[in-house]
C-alpha cells in the first residue's frame, strides 16, 4: 500500500509522463513552449512542496493534491488545442485586445491565453487559473464550442467572457472600493435587487422560487446576478452591437416564453439581462439606424429585429435596474477600458464607407478583408487595418438584409436552392476568412513600420 | 484567346469584375500576371494509415454531398458505403493549419496541397492559368497540376505542391509562390461557361477531389461485379472462388 505522501509522488511522476507526451502535439503555436515550460516549472515546485510536508502532518498534502489536478486538467487542454479545431485567426485577435486589460486586473504582465474546443455552444468560456501559490505566469483557457468553430458572429459573446475574468480577477463584489466592483455594486442600488429580500420576493414571483433559501445562498447568487450583468456590459461595449445580436442568438433558444421561468443558480434570466442590454445600447446609441440619411437603411433592419425581441420584456416585471444606474456603469466602464487602446479594448464604430464596402463585398462572395483596393487608373489604394470587431459587425448587418431587397447579389443567387443554417454558415466563413486575410495585412504593415523606423535612426 | 496584359486586369479588378483579394504589394501585379502567396492549410498525405489510392473509397461522394438535415438517413453507412471506406478516405489527407511565421515543410518527392491566401473571383469570359513563380520553380518547387481555373470560379485556389529538388523546402504563408495569368475567351462562347460551377466552387480551403464522379461504371464493387468474373463460384482458371468480394481476393 501507498502512503498519502507516496502516492502524490507517483502522481507527480504520471503527470511528468503526461507532459512529455504533449510534446507530441502541434498546438496553438505562438504559446505552446511557454504553456509547456510554465506547466514544467509548476510541476517542479509541487514536487517540492510535497517533499517538503512531514510524514506526520499528511493534512498539509491537500493544498498540493489540489493544485496537482489543477495541473493535470492544465496539460490535458493540450489535447484539446489542436490548430483545426478553433478559429485561431480569431483567437488571435480576441487575445490581441484583451490581454493587457486582464494583464492589468491580474496583476502581472505574464499572462497566457490558451485555446482550446471544446463541446457545445454552451461551451463558451474564458477561465482563469486560480492557481496561486506556484505559478509563474496567469494562464486564461479560452474555450470555443467545438461545433461552432466557424461561427465568427456568434463568437461576439466572447465580450462577456473577458469581461468575467476581469470581474474576477479583480476580486470584485468582494469589497467594495476598487473600480470593477463600485460598477457591479451600484448596478442594483435603490433597485429591488438592493437588498437580499428585495431579491428574494423577485424571484419567488417572477421566476418561480417558492421556499427561501439561505440568505448565503441567495447573496451569493445576487452576486453572480451582479457580476452577469457587468460582463454583458463589457461585452456590449468590447464588441460593439455584434454583441447584442450574438446573445440573443445563443440564449434565447434557452428561453421557453410560453412557460415559467425557473431559478438557475447563478445566472439572471434571460428577459432580464435583454432589458438591461437594451436599455445600455439605446444609452450608448448603438442602434445606428435611428440616424437617418442613407448610411441608417445598413442597420435599421438589424436594429429592429433586435428590439423586436427585446420588446415583449421592455415595461415588464424584468425592468428592473433604472436607467440612470445602467447609464452610469456603462459611462464608468467605458472610462475604466479607454485606458486601454492600443489595441483599443472598446469597440470603435468604423465610418459608414467601410462598412458598406465590407457588406458589399460579402454580397459578392468575397471575403471582407478592406475597402476596394484598385483604382480605376490601375493604382493600388494602401491597405487599411480593419479591426475584426467590425468585419463581424457588417456580417451580421448582411445577414439581416439577406432577403428581399437584395435579389440581385451574389449571395442570394448563389444560395437559391442552400438551406438558411448554409448560408448563415458560409457568411460565417467568409468574416472568418476576411480575418485571418487581415492577420496577414498586420504582419506586413507591422513589418514595414520597424523598418521604416531602422531606416530613420 | 488573348492574355490580359496589365493593363487589362487592372481595369478588371478596379471593376471588381475579376476578384484576387487582397493584393498586398502592387508589384503583385506583373506584366501578364498575378503574384498568388502561400495561404494557412495545407493538405499533406498521411502515409502511416494508407497503403494506396482506392478510388473504390470515393464512390459514396456524390451522395455524401447532398446529406442534408431534412434527409438525415443519407448519413447511414450502407452495404457499398461502409464506415471503413469513408474513414479510410478520409484518414488519408491530414488538415493542418499554418499561422503566419510558421511553415509547412515540402519533402523532396512530396506534394501537398495548399490554399492561396486571395480570394479569387473570375469572371465568365476569362480562364485562368496558375504556374508556379519562376524563382521557386529553380528551388524545384513545382505546381504540379490544376494550371486552369474555370471561368466562373470563386473562392481559394489550391496549388499542388511538388519538390521536384533534392531537399526539403520551408514554406511559410505571405510567401509568394505561384502566378496567375488570364486567357480572355469567346464571349459568344463564354455564355456557356456561366453555369459551369466546378466541384471546387467556393472553396474556403483545399480538399481531395472526386475522382470517380461519373466514372463509376468503371469501379467493381458487389453490386456490379467485376465484368471478368465468369462464373458464379469458379474464377478465370476455373478454380474455386475464394469466398468474400472481389478486394478480399486480390
Amino acid at each position: 500500500m501507498l502512503d498519502p505522501k507516496g502516492f502524490l509522488l507517483v502522481e507527480c511522476q504520471n503527470v511528468e509522463q503526461i507532459l512529455q507526451e504533449s510534446l507530441r502535439y502541434r498546438y496553438s503555436e505562438d504559446v505552446a513552449a511557454k504553456y509547456y515550460t510554465e506547466c514544467f516549472a509548476r510541476l517542479g515546485s509541487i514536487v517540492n512542496g510535497i517533499k517538503s510536508v512531514p510524514m506526520d502532518e499528511p493534512d498539509l498534502l491537500q493544498d498540493w493534491r489540489e493544485q496537482l489536478g489543477t495541473l493535470s486538467v492544465l496539460i490535458t487542454h493540450i489535447e484539446r488545442s489542436h490548430l483545426e479545431e478553433f478559429p485561431w485567426p480569431f483567437a488571435f485577435e480576441l487575445e490581441r485586445v484583451a490581454h493587457d486589460i486582464c494583464a492589468h486586473y491580474a496583476r502581472t504582465k505574464d499572462v497566457l491565453f490558451f485555446f482550446m474546443a471544446d463541446g457545445s455552444p454552451i461551451s463558451y468560456a474564458v477561465r482563469g487559473d486560480e492557481f496561486l501559490t506556484v505559478r509563474r505566469s496567469k494562464i486564461y483557457s479560452v474555450f470555443f464550442p467545438r461545433t461552432l468553430k466557424d461561427y465568427v458572429l456568434l463568437h461576439a459573446i466572447f465580450g462577456h467572457e473577458v469581461g468575467h475574468v476581469i470581474s474576477l480577477a479583480a476580486g470584485a463584489s468582494e469589497k467594495k472600493g476598487s473600480e470593477i466592483s463600485d460598477v457591479e455594486m451600484d448596478l442594483f442600488a435603490d433597485s429591488r435587487f438592493a437588498t437580499i429580500d428585495g431579491f428574494y420576493e423577485w424571484c419567488r414571483a417572477n421566476i418561480g422560487v417558492l421556499s427561501k433559501a439561505s440568505d448565503s445562498y441567495l447573496k451569493e447568487n445576487l452576486k453572480s446576478w451582479r457580476r452577469e450583468i457587468f460582463s454583458d456590459l463589457f461585452g456590449l461595449l468590447m464588441m460593439g452591437p455584434s454583441f447584442l445580436y450574438a446573445f440573443q442568438s445563443l440564449l434565447a433558444p434557452m428561453y421557453a416564453p410560453d412557460q415559467k421561468l425557473a431559478f438557475v443558480p447563478r445566472h439572471p434570466p434571460y428577459p432580464l439581462r435583454m432589458v438591461i442590454l437594451h436599455q445600455a445600447a439605446e444609452y450608448l446609441k448603438m442602434f445606428y439606424g435611428d440616424e437617418g440619411g442613407d448610411a441608417a437603411k445598413l442597420f435599421r433592419k438589424l436594429d429592429k429585429e433586435f428590439r423586436a425581441t427585446a420588446k415583449p420584456f421592455l415595461n415588464s416585471e424584468f425592468a428592473v435596474v433604472r436607467d440612470d444606474k445602467i447609464h452610469a456603469a456603462v459611462s464608468s466602464l467605458q472610462k475604466l477600458m479607454e485606458k486601454y487602446d492600443k489595441p483599443s479594448v472598446l469597440y470603435q464604430r468604423p465610418e459608414n464607407a467601410l462598412l458598406s464596402e465590407l457588406i458589399k463585398s460579402l454580397k459578392k462572395h468575397i471575403p471582407p478583408v478592406g475597402p476596394k483596393q484598385i483604382n480605376g487608373d490601375g493604382s493600388l489604394q494602401p491597405l487599411q487595418l480593419v479591426d475584426f470587431r467590425s468585419i463581424i459587425h457588417a456580417g451580421w448587418i448582411t445577414w439581416a438584409q439577406r432577403s428581399a431587397d437584395n435579389k440581385n447579389d451574389d449571395l442570394d443567387d448563389v444560395s437559391e436552392n442552400v438551406s438558411e443554417s448554409e448560408r448563415f454558415r458560409t457568411l460565417n466563413r467568409f468574416c472568418a476568412h476576411a480575418i485571418m486575410q487581415q492577420g496577414g495585412i498586420r504582419r506586413l504593415l507591422d513589418y514595414q513600420l520597424k523598418e521604416e523606423r531602422k531606416n530613420n535612426q | 484567346m488573348s492574355v490580359l496584359t496589365k493593363s487589362d486586369i487592372c481595369k478588371r479588378l478596379a471593376k471588381r469584375d475579376l476578384v484576387i483579394s487582397p493584393i498586398l504589394h502592387p508589384k503583385q501585379i506583373g506584366p501578364a500576371s498575378v503574384d498568388l502567396r502561400l495561404g494557412n492549410t495545407a493538405l499533406l498525405v498521411r502515409g502511416s494509415d494508407v497503403s494506396h489510392v482506392d478510388p473504390k473509397a470515393y464512390l459514396g461522394d456524390k451522395r455524401r454531398s447532398d446529406i442534408s438535415l431534412e434527409d438525415p438517413t443519407a448519413h447511414l453507412p450502407d452495404e457499398d458505403d461502409s464506415f471503413d471506406m469513408e474513414s479510410r478516405r478520409r484518414r488519408k489527407m491530414e488538415r493542418i493549419s499554418v499561422p503566419f511565421h510558421t511553415h509547412v515543410m515540402l519533402h523532396a518527392g512530396g506534394v501537398i496541397l495548399v490554399s492561396t491566401f486571395e480570394w479569387v473571383k473570375i469572371p465568365k469570359d476569362l480562364v485562368g492559368t496558375v504556374t508556379a513563380r519562376s524563382s521557386w520553380a529553380r528551388e524545384g518547387l513545382s505546381i504540379a497540376t490544376a494550371t486552369f481555373i474555370n471561368p466562373c470560379y470563386t473562392g481559394i485556389i489550391t496549388l499542388e505542391l511538388s519538390n521536384l529538388g533534392q531537399i526539403p523546402i520551408e514554406l511559410y504563408p505571405g510567401l509568394r509562390l505561384a502566378q496567375i495569368a488570364f486567357h480572355e475567351l469567346d464571349p459568344k462562347t463564354a455564355e456557356d461557361c456561366k453555369d459551369a460551377r466546378g466541384q471546387f466552387n467556393d472553396s474556403f480551403e483545399p480538399r481531395a477531389g472526386r475522382i470517380v464522379e461519373r466514372d463509376e461504371a468503371f469501379i467493381p464493387t458487389q453490386e456490379h461485379p467485376d465484368v471478368f468474373e465468369v462464373a458464379e463460384d469458379e474464377d478465370q482458371d476455373g478454380d474455386l472462388k475464394v469466398p468474400g468480394n472481389r478486394e478480399s481476393r486480390l
